[in-house]
């Protein structure tokens, strides 16, 4: 199904939309480490750290046109050795998906749906992801197009109101504890980085792959962005202390806007562009899974295998966590650090290494022509 | 029958007009049989096999003279109210009385034929036909066929002329101001509205023939160097395709032409009216025109397409824009609104101001069923009174409607059985329904609406978005003839988005949208209106 083609634009809203929703609803620069207020400091540095990763990725894709890392990467490292090394993407994949997921279901049944099951809330979720992966990345991307403008005027919206009661007094004082503080809460956000893997499959569906690597850093820089204004809004609307004890500060701060007593509940200026990026997120992983199994196992079409792997993420975003609080401690650095490490950014070396080999020794045969 | 007179009957081929003759034959077979039975030169037989062929019917008439100096038999055949009477009548002066003035032809009796033919005839389309099958099929179709005896070849001539409605305002589609007229039911009268409209060479209209015992015209109406070959080219091999016995309405073809058919949504927009089909043809779309039918059908089709009215391009760039809006609104409205209403006051009533949520409890009050139930139930009495007042004669159709809508609406209300706030969603969202410019568009709507109050009622607004998002999928997923169902805005193209948000001035409408036709230029960049043109005339740049 390599004719599916998606344009450029299309995969700039993709990338934007799965990694800000992510970044903007967790805060990870705000909640994962001792900043506080020097957040949005460290907002600035953990864009310096994704931009090297985001680079390597995109590169890698950029560098086989029509291809995925499924297909190249066994022919890089030969057979068994490649297939052993990407793998681990198709359990990134999952494992990404499935923290997601159960995430915004969290939300969605304490917030929303106090007495609904969180199962139901997850199928309603995956099976729609699941149609639209089998509609196939064309239509996903189609879809993104008819979302962005919503999810964009949402998040816009969002973080307009707060400036009613934003105190800026709140960000200083600057740096007051040193780097230390700063470079600690860059960790996780650089980590789940890994999140845009999914470019090592989408990126077969573009036409001329070697345009999008400015674009991609460009996405990621936007949504950063969009996060650095997030954060200092937040530090400076509930203040840096109570930003970083809560679960998700956005939407606690969304929820605690009212504008003149008739602009009440605007959370769903959260939600529904969480929800979207959920939508998106899912779909894609979920398609890029299973083009993955597919090429691995070399199959015809990728379709069928699309409800197994829908049941299967169900299962693994129940059962996998017990509550919210044990998902935030797998966020934590002790636990995300080697498991993104191991499952995406060491395979990921490994196949640079095995490109740059080939290189080499294309290289040299060339020059020994000569 | 001994099986030795079966088996000698079986070895001698009996001639073709006496099997054509037999009751036991099925339509295939005598459709077989009629292809291989060729005209002979002897008058009698040729007027037995035709008899044979046609059976004899009602309508069908014959009249037999003695043509030219030379006294030949003839005979003309013709379908009583195919043809024009008066024509026929100045076909039968002309062989019967201006025929006696020709020199006889030193060929022989064969040559008044050719005199015929050549000289005689003043009908606008004069054919030959040496095949059986080709004279039955244009005597139903309402030529005469003029038969000599001598000639094995038969004369064709158009005499065809028949009841059609007049042109009238089209009642699905009426617009306050545009064009009033509206297609009718014979493709002749609708290719020359089209023509009217477009006075170009350019403007091509292609025959098929469909339908094996219905045999309707079907025409493919496009401007030739604007409309995209491919789409032309696939609309003419799918309409090749068909084989089917009858085509009596243009669904029969759309049916054919949908790219996906598992679908609610139309993929070919259907309009009676010619001024939207030339407004289609000149964006480059392909008109598909049916016979028997004021309907033509637009591929391929996009769906804010269809959420355009006439009007907005008649009225003035505001009013146009904003309705159109409106209608966008509307459409939202008429499918979400119930499904919301229920979902927001059994799960989420925060999401109400005080005062309201306490109003609507308030009369929620002593209601014996669900929200879900009254919601459904009502919406199912609107559906019911839709229904009835569409096919109740146009007399009592309206009357009917609004007397039980109120009766019933009113007496269910005072007996305490249905809340009015849900009367109200009900009421709003049929009015909503009704503004939605196209009927085939206004159907899927109704049918997502009960799904949406059922998952409503259920999952609250988590149902909600679960539908709106498997709608929204379903819709990014739909092509007609490759044009992605929700171009402009997914593909997003931002310079076509321009004309679909809003209606912009028809000097500002420089391009025609850019995914379908092939030269997307419409106008040069013109003066606007209140700059002078340069005093030569030209236009600036």
């Amino acid at each position: 199904m390599s004719e599916e083609i998606i344009s450029h634009r299309q995969l700039f809203f993709i990338i934007y939309i799965m990694r800000t929703f992510v970044v903007i609803s967790y805060m990870p620069t705000l909640t994962s480490g001792e900043a506080l207020q020097d957040a949005w400091l460290s907002t600035l540095v953990a864009l310096l750290f994704a931009l090297p990763q985001v680079w390597l990725i995109a590169a890698m894709g950029a560098g086989f046109p029509g291809e995925t890392v499924f297909q190249y990467g066994p022919r890089l490292l030969g057979p068994w050795l490649g297939r052993l090394v990407t793998i681990p993407f198709l359990w990134h994949f999952l494992w990404i998906a499935s923290l997601e997921l159960r995430l915004y279901a969290e939300v969605v049944a304490t917030a929303f749906m106090v007495e609904t099951p969180i199962i139901v809330v997850v199928l309603s979720m995956v099976i729609v992801a699941a149609v639209a992966a089998a509609a196939g990345i064309e239509v996903v991307g189609r879809l993104v197009d008819l979302l962005f403008p919503l999810f964009l005027l949402t998040i816009v919206l969002a973080l307009i109101f707060p400036l009613i009661k934003a105190d800026f007094a709140n960000l200083l004082p600057v740096l007051d504890r040193g780097w230390g503080p700063v470079l600690s809460s860059t960790i996780i956000p650089t980590v789940m980085t890994s999140q845009i893997m999914v470019l090592l499959v989408i990126m077969s569906s573009l036409n001329r792959p070697q345009k999008f690597v400015a674009k991609a850093l460009g996405a990621l820089a936007l949504s950063y962005t969009t996060l650095l204004v997030g954060v200092i809004l937040v530090i400076s609307t509930l203040g840096a202390e109570e930003g970083a004890r809560s679960l998700f500060p956005f939407f606690r701060m969304v929820r605690s806007i009212s504008v003149g007593g008739f602009l009440q509940r605007v959370e769903a200026l959260n939600i529904i562009p969480w929800g979207l990026g959920i939508y998106i997120a899912l779909s894609v992983n979920l398609w890029s899974g299973s083009r993955g199994v597919q090429q691995i196992l070399n199959l015809k079409d990728y379709r069928p295998l699309i409800p197994p792997m829908a049941v299967i993420w169900v299962i693994l975003s129940i059962h996998g966590f017990d509550d919210v609080f044990q998902l935030k401690r797998i966020i934590l650095p002790k636990y995300a650090i080697p498991v993104n490490a191991l499952s995406s950014l060491v395979p990921l070396l490994v196949l640079w290494a095995a490109r740059i080999g080939q290189n080499i020794r294309r290289w040299r045969t060339e020059g020994r022509r000569k | 029958m001994s099986f030795w007179s079966r088996f000698w009957k079986r070895l001698r081929p009996r001639p073709l007009e006496v099997e054509l003759a037999s009751d036991l034959l099925d339509l295939p077979e005598r459709e077989k049989l009629v292809s291989k039975i060729s005209l002979s030169s002897s008058l009698e037989k040729n007027i037995g096999l035709v008899q044979e062929a046609l059976g004899s019917s009602m309508d069908l008439n014959q009249v037999r003279f003695l043509c030219g100096p030379e006294k030949v038999p003839a005979a003309i055949f013709y379908l009583d109210g195919m043809v024009n009477n008066r024509s026929v009548e100045e076909l039968l002066r002309a062989l019967k009385i201006d025929s006696g003035d020709t020199n006889p032809g030193a060929a022989g009796r064969g040559a008044i034929f050719n005199t015929a033919r050549d000289l005689l005839l003043t009908n606008v389309d004069v054919k030959e036909a040496a095949e059986l099958e080709e004279l039955l099929v244009q005597i139903t179709r309402g030529m005469v066929a003029l038969l000599f005896d001598g000639t094995d070849r038969a004369l064709l001539c158009d005499t065809r002329g028949w009841a059609t409605r007049s042109l009238q305002e089209p009642e699905a589609e009426t617009v306050i101001r545009g064009p009033r007229e509206g297609f009718v039911e014979s493709i002749h009268m609708n290719t020359a509205l089209l023509r009217r409209k477009i006075h170009s060479p350019h403007f091509w209209i292609m025959e098929e023939v469909v339908g094996r015992l219905t045999r309707t015209r079907v025409g493919i109406a496009f401007i030739k160097g604007l409309a995209d070959e491919k789409v032309i080219g696939e609309v003419r091999s799918r309409i090749q395709a068909i084989d089917i016995d009858g085509v009596l309405e243009s669904n029969y073809i759309q049916e054919f032409l949908s790219d996906q058919p598992y679908t609610l949504f139309p993929l070919a927009f259907n309009t009676e009216r010619p001024d939207r089909a030339a407004a289609a043809l000149l964006e480059g779309r392909v008109v598909v025109l049916v016979d028997g039918t004021p309907f033509v059908l637009i591929v391929p089709n996009d769906f804010f397409s269809m959420i355009q009215a006439p009007d907005d391009f008649y009225e003035t760039f505001p009013i146009g824009s904003i309705l159109r809006a409106l209608r966008m609104f509307a459409f939202i409205v008429s499918i979400f609104l119930p499904g919301f209403y229920v979902a927001v006051l059994n799960y989420h009533p925060e999401l109400l101001p005080q005062v309201l949520y306490l109003r609507i409890a308030a009369s929620q009050e002593g209601v014996p069923l669900p929200l879900a139930v009254e919601a459904f139930l009502m919406e199912a009495v609107f559906e019911l009174l839709r229904e009835a007042g569409l096919r109740l004669p146009g007399m009592i159709g309206p009357a009917i409607s609004i007397v039980g809508a109120l009766i019933l609406g009113d007496a269910a209300i005072r007996a305490g059985i249905i809340s009015p706030a849900v009367v109200i969603i009900v009421a709003f969202t049929a009015i909503a329904s009704f503004t939605v410019p196209v009927f085939s568009l206004g159907i899927p709507g109704r049918i997502v609406r009960f799904v949406v109050i059922l998952f409503g009622s259920i999952f609250g607004l988590l149902g909600v978005q679960f539908i709106a998002m498997l709608l929204l999928i379903h819709l990014c997923s739909l092509r007609s003839f490759g044009l992605p169902y929700l171009y402009p805005f997914a593909p997003m193209v931002p310079e076509d988005m321009k004309d679909v948000l809003v209606r912009r001035y028809w000097w500002q409408r420089r391009y025609r949208p850019s995914l379908i036709g092939r030269d997307s230029e419409r106008q040069p960049p013109g003066p606007r209106p209140g700059c002078r043109r340069s005093p030569d005339g030209t236009k600036r740049e």
